[in-house]
C-alpha cells in the first residue's frame, strides 16, 4: 500500500515538472511563431519578390572584399559609379552623373550624384566615395586587381578625380561587377561580418539567417525615388534551397518568383508550363578544359592537338547544355572585344586525331589521363563521361575523379607537375567588361600557379598579352588585334580544350515585369527594376 | 598389427566425419528453407551471385553497362528494348544494374574479409589473454565504436581520396571493431569450458588452442553478424558513392547511379526507382538471411 502511494506521488511529480516545462516552452515559442506568421502575412500584402538560390550567397560581407556569390545581394545593397549594358553597349549612370577623360587619358573626372543617402541616413560625399574606393584598393582583396594602374582617387568639389599611371579603359573598371562599390569608408571590417550592410542601394538589410533566407526591404530615401514605382517590391527575399527538384516545384507552383540555377533538363521540362517565362541570354561564361602541358604525354603538342580533335564538341553542347550554349572559339567569348571570329575551331575528327597521335609517338594510344572535376557538378561529370567515351575510340583511358573544390585546387598546385591532374576544368567569367582575365589569368605564364591550370608558358603569348593590356586604355581595336594574335598561337598549341560558351537560362514567373539578365553582373536581379 | 588398427579407426572416423558433414549440409539447407523468408532471401542472393558472375551474358548491352554512351536513346522510359529504361547518356539501366551487382557484392565481400582479418586475431588475443592487452585493444575499439561507422568511413575516404578501392578500405576500418568485440566475448565464454583446460593440461600451445579449439567454437555468431552486415556494407558503400567519395563515374555502382539520377527524378522516375528497388531487395535479403542463419546455427532461437 505504502509503496503504491509512493509510486503515484512520483508519477504526479514527474507530470507536474513536465507540464511546467511544456508551459514554459509554449510561453516562449508560441508568440514568436505567430509573429512570424503575421510577418509573413503582412509581407504578402506588402508585395514581395522571392529570389531562390542553391547555396547561401553570403561569403564576403565587406564590400571591399566581395568576389563571390554574394553579388546577387550586394548589387542591390551597394552601388558603383556606373553600370554597363553589354547588349546595346551603353553606360548606365548610377552614382556618377557625368564623366570626362583628359586628353592624355591619365586623368578622369566623375561628377557625383547629389543627395544620395546611405541606409544609415548619412549623406554620401565625394570625399567618402574617394576614400571608399581607396580602401578597396589598399585592402587589395577579391577583385581589387581591376584597379591596377590607378594611382590615386581624390575628391575635388563635387567631382571624383582618378589619377592613372597609364591610360586605362576606366569606365569598364568603375562598372566592375565586384570591387567597385561605393560605401561608407569609416565602417570597420568586423561590423560587416556581424551580418550588416550599409550602402546607397535601393534595398537595405532587414534580416539574415544562414543557409535559409535573407530579407531585404526598400530603402525609402533611395535617390531614385519610389513615387512612380507602382507594383514595385517593398520586400525582396533571397531564399536558399539546395535541392534542385524542390526549386523546380516551387517555381511551377508559383510560390517563388525567380530561380537562379536550375539544370537545363529541368528548364526544358518546365518552360511550357503556364505562368513560367524563361530568360535566355548569351553570357560571357566559358568552360575550358586545361591540359597539363608539363606532364607526359600532354606535354607534347601533337598529343594535345589529337585530344582536341577527339573532343565531341557538338555532343557536349547538345547533351550537357541541351543546345543552350555555343562551341567556344578560342579563349575570349563572343560579344566581348578580343573575340576572333576567324579563329580555328577544332571539331571531332577521329582520323586526324589518330594521325596526330602517331606523330606524337603514341600511334596506338595506350595511355591513361586523369580528369578532375568538382564533385556535385553534374554537367562536368557528363562532359567527363562523354570525353571518356570519345577518347576510348583512340584507345586512351580517361579516369574521372570527383573532388571537393579545395582538394581539386590543391592538386592543381601540387609541387611536382607529374603529380597534378592531366585535365581539369574551369568556368571563367569576367569581373569587368574586359577580356584581360580570360587571357592574362588563364594563359599568361605564372611563377606560382593561379588559374593557369595548363601551366602554359609561351614568351610570345606573354608579350602579346602584356602589349594588349597596355593598349587597352588607348585603343580597344589595337588591343583586340594583339589578343587575337595571341589566341592564334594558343589555339595552335592547344593547351586547353575550348568547350563551350553558355547561355544564362533562368526561369521566372511570367507576371514579373522589367527583368533583364545582364551577363556582366551574373545572377543579379535588380530588385528596383522589377515589378508585378 | 596395432598400427593397422589405428589406421582403420582413422579411416572409419573420416568416413563418419564426411557423412556427418553431408548430413549437416542437408539439414542446414532444410532448416534454411523451413523459414520461407529465409528461403526467399537465399534464392535472391544466389541469383545475385549468378548475375554478378555472368554479367556479360545477362546484360543486354554489356558495353553500356560499363559506361559506353548511346546518345540516340537518351531518357527512354521502360520499354521492350530497355526494360528499366535508359539514363541521361542513353545507357541501358538494366545492364548497368547487372554490372553494379558485381561491384556491390565484391565490395561487401572484400570489406568484410578485410574487417575479419583485422578483427579475428585481435579479438582472439584480447579475449584469451585478457589483462593489459585486452584493455588496450578494447579501448581502441571503444574509440572506433563511439563514432557512427558511416562517419568514420567518410573521414577516411575523404582523407585517402575518392575511389572504390579507398572506399573499401575506409569501410573495413570502420567495421572491424564490432567484430573484434563479438569475437572477444565468445572467446571469453569458450575459454572457460573444460575442454580448453584439458588442452592446456596436456600442454597444447596457446596458439594452437586459439586457432583449433576456441576459434571454431566461437565463429557462429561472427558468421551470422557478417551475413547481416553484407547488406549494411552495400548500403554504406552506396552512401559513400552517393556523396562522391566512393565509386567514380561512369562506374555502374548502385549508389552512384542513384546520386546521378536524383536530379532527374521528376522527369525520369525509372532512373532512380529501379536502382533503389535493387538496393532495397539486396539489403533486405542479406538481413533476412542473417536472421535465418541465426536460427539455424543457434538452436535456441529455432522456431519449431
Amino acid at each position: 500500500m505504502k509503496k503504491s502511494i509512493k509510486k503515484v506521488s512520483l508519477i504526479l511529480m514527474v507530470l507536474c515538472i513536465l507540464l511546467t516545462l511544456i508551459g514554459c516552452g509554449s510561453n516562449n515559442t508560441q508568440p514568436s511563431e505567430s509573429n512570424e506568421q503575421n510577418k509573413e502575412n503582412s509581407e504578402n500584402k506588402l508585395n514581395m519578390f522571392t529570389y531562390v538560390t542553391h547555396s547561401d550567397p553570403m561569403v564576403f560581407w565587406d564590400p571591399a572584399e566581395t568576389w563571390a556569390a554574394e553579388i546577387i545581394v550586394m548589387q542591390n545593397l551597394y552601388e558603383s559609379l556606373v553600370r554597363i549594358d553589354p547588349v546595346d553597349d551603353s553606360i548606365i549612370p548610377v552614382l556618377a552623373t557625368d564623366w570626362v577623360r583628359s586628353e592624355d587619358g591619365l586623368e578622369w573626372r566623375f561628377t557625383l550624384r547629389e543627395g544620395v543617402k546611405f541606409h544609415s541616413g548619412k549623406i554620401l560625399t565625394p570625399d567618402m566615395a574617394a576614400r571608399s574606393l581607396m580602401r578597396t584598393i589598399e585592402i587589395g582583396k577579391g577583385a581589387a586587381y581591376v584597379w591596377d594602374g590607378v594611382e590615386d582617387i581624390v575628391a575635388d568639389g563635387n567631382e571624383l578625380v582618378f589619377k592613372l599611371s597609364r591610360p586605362l579603359p576606366l569606365l569598364q573598371i568603375v562598372s566592375a561587377s565586384y570591387g567597385a562599390y561605393i560605401y561608407d569608408p569609416d565602417i570597420e571590417r568586423d561590423w560587416y561580418y556581424e551580418a550588416n550592410a550599409d550602402g546607397t542601394g535601393p534595398y537595405k538589410m532587414m534580416s539574415y539567417q544562414k543557409d535559409s533566407e535573407m530579407i531585404l526591404e526598400k530603402h525609402t530615401d533611395y535617390w531614385g525615388g519610389w513615387d512612380d514605382k507602382d507594383g514595385h517590391f517593398d520586400v525582396a527575399v533571397v531564399k536558399t534551397i539546395a535541392e534542385s527538384s524542390i526549386r523546380r516545384q516551387l517555381i511551377v507552383s508559383g510560390e517563388v518568383d525567380f530561380i537562379q540555377q536550375l539544370s537545363v533538363e529541368d528548364i526544358e521540362a518546365i518552360k511550357n508550363e503556364p505562368g513560367i517565362s524563361v530568360s535566355n541570354v548569351v553570357s560571357f561564361q566559358q568552360l575550358n578544359a586545361f591540359l597539363n602541358t608539363q606532364k607526359e604525354p600532354l606535354n607534347n603538342k601533337y598529343i594535345r592537338q589529337a585530344i582536341s580533335y577527339l573532343t565531341p564538341y557538338q555532343d557536349i553542347v547538345d547533351h550537357v547544355m541541351m543546345g543552350n550554349a555555343t562551341q567556344a572559339r578560342g579563349v575570349i567569348p563572343p560579344n566581348l572585344w578580343g573575340y576572333g571570329e576567324n579563329l580555328l575551331q577544332y571539331t571531332y575528327d577521329l582520323d586526324k586525331a589518330k594521325e596526330l597521335l602517331a606523330k606524337g609517338g603514341y600511334p596506338d594510344g595506350g595511355f591513361k589521363l586523369l580528369y578532375t572535376y568538382t564533385s556535385g557538378d553534374t554537367n562536368l561529370q557528363k562532359v567527363g563521361e562523354l570525353l571518356k567515351d570519345s577518347f576510348a575510340r583512340a584507345n586512351i583511358d580517361l579516369e574521372l575523379r570527383a573532388m571537393t573544390t579545395d582538394a581539386k585546387y590543391n592538386l592543381t598546385k601540387a609541387q611536382d607537375p607529374n603529380e597534378r591532374q592531366d585535365i581539369t576544368l574551369l568556368y571563367w567569367w569576367p569581373d569587368n567588361l574586359d577580356p584581360v582575365g580570360y587571357m592574362d589569368s588563364q594563359f599568361h605564364s605564372e611563377e606560382e600557379v593561379g588559374f593557369n591550370f595548363a601551366y602554359y608558358s609561351n614568351s610570345e603569348v606573354d608579350r602579346l598579352i602584356d602589349e594588349a593590356i597596355e593598349l587597352s586604355g588607348i585603343s580597344i581595336e589595337e588591343a583586340s588585334e594583339k589578343y587575337i594574335e595571341a589566341q592564334e598561337i594558343i589555339i595552335e598549341e592547344a593547351p586547353a580544350l575550348f568547350l563551350y560558351c553558355e547561355n544564362y537560362i533562368r526561369p521566372y514567373r511570367s507576371d514579373i515585369k522589367g527583368y533583364i539578365d545582364n551577363p556582366v553582373y551574373p545572377n543579379v536581379v535588380y530588385f528596383y527594376d522589377v515589378y508585378r | 598389427m596395432v598400427e593397422d588398427k589405428t589406421k582403420n579407426n582413422n579411416r572409419m572416423f573420416i568416413a563418419v566425419k564426411i557423412k556427418n558433414k553431408y548430413n549437416s549440409l542437408k539439414t542446414f539447407l532444410k532448416l534454411l528453407f523451413t523459414n520461407k523468408l529465409t528461403g526467399f532471401a537465399f534464392v535472391v542472393i544466389a541469383a545475385l551471385v549468378i548475375i554478378a558472375i555472368f554479367a556479360p551474358i545477362i546484360a543486354p548491352y554489356p558495353d553500356q553497362g560499363l559506361g559506353k554512351v548511346n546518345l540516340d536513346e537518351v531518357f527512354q522510359s521502360p520499354n521492350a528494348k530497355h526494360i528499366f529504361g535508359t539514363d541521361e547518356l542513353g545507357r541501358d539501366i538494366f545492364s548497368r544494374l547487372v554490372y553494379g551487382a558485381r561491384i556491390s557484392l565484391s565490395i561487401s565481400i572484400i570489406t568484410i574479409v578485410i574487417a575479419l582479418i583485422i578483427a579475428i586475431p585481435l579479438g582472439l588475443i584480447s579475449g584469451y589473454y585478457g589483462g593489459v592487452v585486452d584493455e588496450i585493444i578494447m579501448r581502441i575499439t571503444d574509440i572506433f565504436l563511439s563514432f557512427p561507422p558511416l562517419l568514420i568511413a567518410i573521414v577516411i575516404a575523404s582523407f585517402l581520396g575518392p575511389s572504390l578501392k579507398n572506399a573499401v578500405i575506409a569501410i573495413a576500418i570502420a567495421w572491424w571493431p564490432s567484430y573484434a568485440r563479438l569475437i572477444r566475448a565468445q572467446v571469453i565464454s569458450v575459454k572457460q569450458k573444460p575442454f580448453i583446460s584439458a588442452s592446456k593440461c596436456i600442454g597444447t600451445s596457446d596458439f594452437k588452442i586459439m586457432l583449433s579449439h576456441i576459434l571454431p567454437n566461437s565463429i557462429a555468431p561472427i558468421i551470422i553478424q557478417a551475413s547481416m552486415d553484407m547488406g549494411s556494407v552495400i548500403l554504406t558503400a552506396a552512401s559513400l558513392s552517393f556523396i562522391g567519395l566512393g565509386a567514380q563515374a561512369p562506374e555502374p555502382e548502385w549508389g552512384l547511379i542513384i546520386s546521378t539520377s536524383r536530379r532527374f527524378i521528376i522527369d525520369a522516375w525509372w532512373y532512380t526507382v529501379y536502382p533503389g528497388i535493387v538496393i532495397f531487395i539486396t539489403v533486405l535479403s542479406f538481413n533476412l538471411l542473417g536472421d535465418g542463419l541465426r536460427e539455424v546455427l543457434d538452436p535456441k532461437t529455432r522456431v519449431r
